[in-house]
């Protein structure tokens, strides 16, 4: 049982990341609810490993291993539907001009466009739109980097095909 | 479309937030992962079988005056060896998976442990058969002396050779089927599971 001291210490700590688990759980989540349990399931993992953070790597390096982790061998049902992205569900509070709609229709053909992919394409996809180097993804998924090169470019290939058709 | 354009949208995306009190509350919730279901499911096995087989063991060793406390005997025995097989399974469970490990060695340790799993299940399964023949028929032997010229006893009757061979035809009528539903249910439980990642193993090798 941790203190609740530790609780407030990891609670902050995944304020400051918490957008990220929410990008893993659009990508990887199937609908609203399972978006959700997704995002329950990574928080507790993530609880549970916080003891044995040691910071030898960087916090959102591990934090991207347990969420990946937690979303592709979690292997929770899937339903047969390719859900969209639900503009709707950000709060109007944040819909802020500057991310106007023609954005949210930029995005929402990026996430049809992903949801569309592998799961393994979707974390390759994930880590370039968040701007990881090679070096930080071969970190968080264990794949060498002449073989990440050669997957990135033809997972981009495939994003861009994915788009123009959408 | 150019994907670096994507990328800046992608970064500046507005997040739905989960407030402090709301994340805090998550932190009491368990775990509903497969390996976590597993563990659940195991303890809730375990109870059973204590329930069931104490309930036997208590039954057999006082009903009939008695008489028939080597069935409880035996129960213990088995219920012995489902703790041992319990605890090794528990064991495999522990190992199964490692969240801060690297995506790809997480998923060639689950295979690995869920495989051996798999097949540490079919083994314990399909030996409970004809561990129960062997007691059974001792215990038919014992009670029931009299009735013991049959094939399956070695007596003047029937050769020594006779007996082996009825009792290997036995085993195999019992223990096979016993085999095939166990592989069937197993693959069922667990065969898609482990196809899966197998297939997102491959695609990671994959150049």
């Amino acid at each position: 049982m941790q203190s609740n001291e530790q609780q407030q210490e990891f609670v902050q700590l995944l304020n400051q990341h918490q957008a990220l688990i929410h990008k893993v759980c659009n990508l990887y989540g199937h609908g609203h609810t399972d978006r959700e349990d997704l995002f329950q399931e990574i928080v507790v993992q993530l609880w549970k490993a916080y003891p044995k953070f040691r910071g030898e790597s960087k916090f959102s390096t591990w934090l991207y291993r347990i969420a990946l982790n937690t979303a592709i061998s979690g292997l929770r049902k899937r339903k047969n539907h390719i859900a969209s992205f639900e503009p709707e569900n950000i709060p109007t509070d944040i819909q802020d001009e500057v991310y106007n709609a023609e954005k949210e229709v930029q995005l929402d053909q990026l996430y049809n466009a992903i949801r569309q992919l592998s799961e393994i394409e979707k974390a390759l996809v994930m880590l370039y739109l968040e701007d990881k180097s090679y070096d930080e993804m071969e970190e968080i998924l264990g794949i060498n980097q002449n073989n990440l090169r050669v997957k990135m470019n033809r997972v981009k290939e495939k994003i861009r095909k994915l788009i123009k058709s959408e | 479309m150019e994907l670096d354009q994507l990328k800046k949208i992608w970064q500046q995306e507005p997040s739905v937030t989960k407030e402090d009190q709301q994340l805090l509350q998550l932190l009491r919730k368990r775990s509903n992962n497969p390996i976590a279901r597993m563990k659940r499911n195991l303890l809730f096995e375990l109870i059973a079988i204590v329930a069931l087989y104490g309930a036997t063991i208590v039954y057999y060793a006082y009903a009939f005056h008695g008489t028939m406390s080597e069935v409880s005997w035996f129960m213990v025995v088995i219920a012995l060896s489902f703790l041992l097989y319990y605890y090794m399974k528990n064991r495999l469970l522990n190992k199964m998976e490692c969240v801060a490990c690297q995506v790809k060695s997480n998923l060639q340790r689950q295979v690995n442990t869920l495989e051996k799993y798999v097949k540490f299940y079919l083994i314990a399964g399909t030996a409970l058969a004809p561990i129960t023949i062997i007691f059974f028929g001792w215990l038919f032997y014992i009670k029931f002396p009299a009735k013991t010229n049959s094939i399956f006893y070695l007596s003047g009757n029937y050769a020594w050779w006779q007996t082996t061979l009825a009792w290997l035809v036995f085993f195999i009528v019992f223990t096979v089927p016993v085999y095939y539903v166990n592989k069937w249910y197993v693959k069922r439980l667990y065969g898609r599971h482990i196809q899966k990642l197998k297939e997102l193993l491959n695609e990671m090798d994959e150049a």
